[in-house]
């Protein structure tokens, strides 16, 4: 398969990167929100929920740059 | 003011539902005279040195293959000038980070080790895409 092609969802790659950002910063902004609005450390939940998503996130990316077709970059898809 | 959903699982679940998602491939790539295990290889090259420097006669690596798989590896030598080696794999799963060493030992990522993990992966990310990939990490833009 190819990074252009749709998941069986019908989202491509880069959709489902915006829904991972988006989470991320919900999950940001939820924390601030919790704590009345100081940025606080994260919960150790939190935390884990965060480093496993971002650690997916940037895995993904590292696949995607090493096997990037003709050198288009998907990241302007999700931009 | 209440709290919203959090929907990184949900967001994690479609990810990696993706047909093929662990072994994204295309026909072409960046640095087209280098096949992609060469360009593991250079990635290693920077993974190895994450961790600080490696004690004589030993070897180390630590890349990644696909987005769910990490691997650190080492070698040396024993007392008894015998090689040995450990090769422990990190599986990015649905429900977490999981490291899986000979046994097979499964130990689902937590506490510091997960924070020494999720670090590791930033520096290599920032330093891979920089270093080899030419990219800047934060936009996947060619670097000038």
């Amino acid at each position: 398969m190819t990074i252009e092609k749709q998941s069986k969802s019908g989202m491509d790659i880069a959709q489902l990167e915006r829904l991972l950002d988006e989470a991320i910063g919900d999950a940001k902004q939820d924390i601030i929100i919790d704590k009345g609005g100081h940025p606080v450390d994260y919960t150790p939940e939190q935390y884990a929920a965060m480093a496993h998503a971002d650690v997916l996130h940037r895995s993904a990316l590292l696949a995607m740059t090493r096997n990037n077709p003709s050198g288009r970059n998907e990241w302007e898809l999700a931009a | 003011m209440g709290t919203r959903r959090l929907d990184i699982s949900r967001a994690i679940e479609q990810l990696v539902a993706l047909p093929g998602f662990s072994s994204l491939r295309t026909r072409k790539r960046p640095l087209h005279e280098l096949t992609e295990r060469e360009l593991i290889q250079r990635e290693s090259e920077i993974g190895r040195e994450l961790f600080g420097p490696v004690a004589k006669g030993h070897r180390r690596e630590f890349f990644n293959t696909d987005p769910r798989i990490w691997i650190w590896h080492e070698e040396w030598l024993d007392a008894d000038n015998k090689p040995q080696q450990l090769t422990t794999k990190y599986e990015i799963r649905n429900d977490g980070i999981w490291k899986v060493q000979p046994g097979p030992r499964y130990i689902k990522l937590a506490g510091e080790e997960l924070r020494n993990f999720h670090q590791a992966v930033t520096v290599y990310f920032e330093r891979v895409m920089r270093e080899v990939y030419e990219r800047d990490p934060k936009n996947g833009q060619k670097l000038l």
